[in-house]
């Protein structure tokens, strides 16, 4: 019966967000006021309504209800509670139905705090970011309903699922479900699926109050972009979470030694990423300058239409196959719904030109404006370099019937020297005056950090010359690092000398009195640490395979890893275990025992390899079993020597601290006071304006 | 679809609309105000891009050149929002006086539909409810 309650409460949240969708867009249209409360009462009932689905769901999960379809598929008797309730999104019905539930959760808190501010946006607010929540609830509803049944049809081989009983069927209740796919049955199953979800549904909030400020005309000024600012954020770094988070789950669990594969799945969740920061960038030249109106309606369109993109290419499955594309009615589903609101909002913008237009014009060259319209250019170049990528192999087996897939070595080819350059502009770009930056000057900033980024690669360079390709990347790292420390000193020492504060105090109180500007530069910290993980990925990965009897050893860089046994027991969740005894030695030197292993999953008949790994800050040394012989008395191993990887997390710790300074509220800005002192007035004569 | 799950769902579509038709109701209906300009705020945003200003040009980031007529625009900007601000506190502070002003003599008028005193500068009467003509401080 319960499963039932959950299907109404499913209903009724489909037509209450049809309702608000569209009673909203008429009520703001028409200028009734009743119709837009009416609208907004909607909004904050879909929540709840789908909030009580979700529980509904995770509670047949949790108890093992396998009458439903979702959770014969998904759930399993050997499975823990904690891997039950993930499996909430582990497929395809519940994971829908999972986007759906934040995006409404997200709107409904939106028009809780925003309500009284921002009221003539609010209508079509509601009507944009309704009409998205409409799409995903009725696709949970029509296409891939978790309350779905299993039946057996007289005479059928195989079960139906159905919402309702079809005639001539009788119900069927499993003993014992599917369970989650081997490679979700992880502890990353808790972060990577959610965070990700937070980012895509999150960027809805800004693209509704883009739609929303076109709309009304309020996109000539920066109202949207102030009340949107943190919500962009929010979404952005939760974006950044899940990728990182799913790097680091890919290195735990697929067992290729690696973090980034450019995979389509990886790419659909990089792109709304790359026009997320452009916009999140571009949004401050509109605040501080009234410039780049155009860009960011072009990004934040973009961010939407990929995020949703990113959404289809993960639950259809359409680039491993095209034929996915027709198995059910979701990838059509999906496809209409991005083409229709993405011509929407271009023909939208198209038609509200003219209110985008500039308040000021490019004065130079080298300046602060022209290096954010650089970065927008590079970030959108990036982008079609990735979906170019990414599409081509559904492109070419439409047009050709046969699939050709391009690897990483494209993307590499392709985005690498544009990463270059923008890691270049991150550090120089904040040294940039606006309007105009003196050349002069410029040198005088950049002369120390570059001459001690010259100094330090040519020693790196020494120790790696045997990595000549790596050098560039090492100068570039060095150099964007210590220009944005050098940030970081001149504000520390313009603050001791001004106020005669010690360092670490003036230290603290930058950063206090402008949460955006350095917890940005925080951020960049973390980018160029992530950085400096790819070119070690890129240059200095050693590997190594090989077969070796119980007592022999295998040997990679300096290290050497000795076999010792293999071992086999029965694990949780239904695995059987192979697990490899070895040590680890350095130049001779015992320093760890491995235990790098192979679970295969009984059930589902599917191996997973786990490594076994050594990590230190320098590097990591990665050892995956890959086989055995029957005896038990020699096994294969591959080997790889991972250097500078951990600079990955680390810098991704780096970016998520950096955004919580930048999203705080800045008291100083609060208080809204400033002395104005008069040793600073210059002494010239004054230009009068005009 | 077992009966018992149709009431429950009955229930919660019976409760969840009548909150959905709840601004129809014709005594519940609200003036909105229009979103006023917020001085504060634009004050805040200028005086804090001055001070951004004076840090750039401190750090080097703002030429010589360049900072005196930057400094003079933001300077007006700022000093603009402040008069704005002041200008409203003062409209602000002459209402509070005149308010009080006529606290002090508040029964010389009287409401002409019920004969009851009223405080002059009221638009309703207080005791039957019938609008007031309205009547300036030096009426009194």
């Amino acid at each position: 019966m319960i499963e039932d309650i959950g299907l109404i409460t499913l209903t009724i949240a489909f037509t209450f967000s049809l309702y608000a969708t569209f009673v909203s867009a008429y009520g703001g249209w028409r200028g009734y006021e009743a119709w837009v409360e009416s609208a907004r009462n909607a909004v904050l009932l879909v929540f709840p309504l789908l909030t009580i689905s979700v529980v509904i769901v995770v509670y047949a999960l949790y108890t093992l209800d396998f009458s439903l379809a979702y959770v014969y598929d998904v759930s399993s008797q050997a499975m823990s509670p904690f891997l039950r309730v993930t499996a909430l999104w582990g497929g395809q019905q519940g994971s829908v139905l999972f986007w759906a539930w934040m995006m409404a959760g997200f709107v409904a808190v939106v028009l809780v705090r925003k309500w009284e501010r921002d009221r003539e946006m609010m209508p079509y607010f509601i009507a944009t970011a309704m009409l998205t929540t409409t799409f995903f609830v009725g696709v949970v509803l029509f296409i891939t309903n978790p309350f779905m049944r299993l039946w057996h049809i007289e005479g059928a081989d195989e079960l139906t699922k159905a919402l309702f009983q079809p005639a001539n069927s009788m119900p069927y209740f499993p003993e014992d479900g599917g369970g989650l796919n081997p490679l979700l049955r992880h502890f990353g199953m808790i972060g990577h699926p959610p965070t990700t979800y937070l980012g895509f549904t999150g960027f809805v909030i800004p693209f509704s109050f883009a739609i929303a400020a076109l709309i009304t005309g309020h996109s000539r000024g920066d109202e949207w972009i102030r009340t949107t600012r943190r919500w962009t954020l929010v979404a952005w770094i939760f974006l950044s979470i899940g990728l990182i988070l799913g790097g680091r789950w890919a290195y735990d669990v697929l067992g290729w030694g690696g973090f980034w594969g450019w995979d389509p799945v990886e790419n659909a969740m990089l792109m709304p990423w790359l026009t997320g920061t452009a916009f999140l960038h571009s949004v401050m030249m509109t605040e501080k300058r009234g410039m780049m109106k155009k860009w960011n309606m072009i990004l934040i369109i973009l961010t939407y239409s990929l995020s949703l993109f990113g959404t289809f290419i993960t639950r259809t499955g359409v680039i491993s196959s095209v034929h996915a594309f027709s198995k059910s009615a979701l990838g059509p589903a999906f496809f209409a719904f991005i083409g229709l609101t993405f011509l929407g909002s271009v023909t939208l913008l198209y038609l509200r030109w003219d209110t985008l237009k500039s308040e000021h014009t490019l004065e130079s060259f080298i300046s602060r404006e022209s290096a954010f319209v650089l970065q927008n250019m590079l970030f959108l170049a990036i982008t079609f370099a990735v979906f170019w990528g990414t599409v081509f192999p559904l492109i070419s087996e439409l047009v050709t019937g046969t699939k050709i897939t391009v690897g990483p070595p494209y993307f590499q080819k392709a985005t690498g020297p544009l990463f270059f350059v923008l890691v270049l502009l991150m550090g120089v770009a904040p040294l940039f005056a606006w309007r105009k930056q003196a050349m002069r000057a410029l040198g005088k900033a950049i002369w120390i950090p570059f001459a001690g980024s010259l100094g330090i690669t040519a020693l790196w360079g020494y120790v790696h010359r045997m990595h000549p390709a790596s050098i560039l990347g090492l100068w570039l790292v060095t150099l964007t690092l210590s220009l944005i420390l050098a940030e970081f000193w001149k504000g520390v020492q313009a603050r001791c000398a001004a106020r005669g504060e010690n360092p670490l105090t003036a230290l603290f109180n930058l950063i206090g009195r402008n949460h955006r500007r350095y917890g940005g530069y925080i951020i960049h910290i973390g980018v160029v640490l992530i950085a400096l993980g790819f070119i070690g990925d890129a240059n200095f990965k050693m590997e190594t395979q090989g077969t070796v009897s119980s007592g022999e050893s295998l040997t990679v860089g300096d290290y050497q890893l000795r076999f010792e046994q293999l071992r086999g027991y029965h694990g949780s969740d239904g695995r059987e275990i192979v697990e490899a005894v070895t040590t680890l030695s350095q130049g001779g030197e015992a320093i760890r025992n491995l235990n790098p292993r192979r679970d295969y999953f009984v059930v589902q008949q599917q191996p997973v390899t786990i490594p076994g790994v050594y990590s230190t800050p320098g590097k990591d040394v990665y050892v995956l079993l890959v086989g055995w012989d029957d005896t038990g008395k020699s096994a294969t191993f591959r080997i790889y020597v991972n250097p500078l990887i951990n600079w990955v997390w680390i810098g991704g710790v780096m970016m998520i601290l950096g955004t919580i300074i930048a999203a705080w509220s800045n008291p100083a800005q609060r208080e809204a006071t400033y002395v104005i002192r008069p040793e600073v007035l210059t002494t010239q004569p004054v230009p009068q304006e005009g | 679809m077992e009966l018992g799950a149709i009431l429950i769902g009955l229930v919660i579509l019976i409760l969840s609309l009548l909150f959905l038709m709840a601004p129809f109701k014709p005594g519940k209906r609200k003036k909105v105000k229009p979103a006023a300009a917020n001085p504060a705020a634009e004050r805040a945003a200028a005086l804090a891009a001055l001070r951004d200003l004076d840090f750039d040009f401190k750090t080097g980031k703002v030429s010589e050149e360049d900072y005196p007529s930057l400094r003079v625009r933001l300077l007006a900007e700022a000093a603009r929002y402040i008069q704005q601000e002041e200008a409203n506190e003062a409209d602000i502070e002459a209402r509070i006086q005149a308010r009080k002003r006529t606290q002090g003599k508040s029964s010389t008028a009287y409401c002409p539909h019920c004969g009851k005193p009223v405080i002059v500068g009221d638009l309703f009467c207080t005791s039957c409810g019938s609008r007031l003509e309205v009547m300036t401080a030096e009426a009194s």
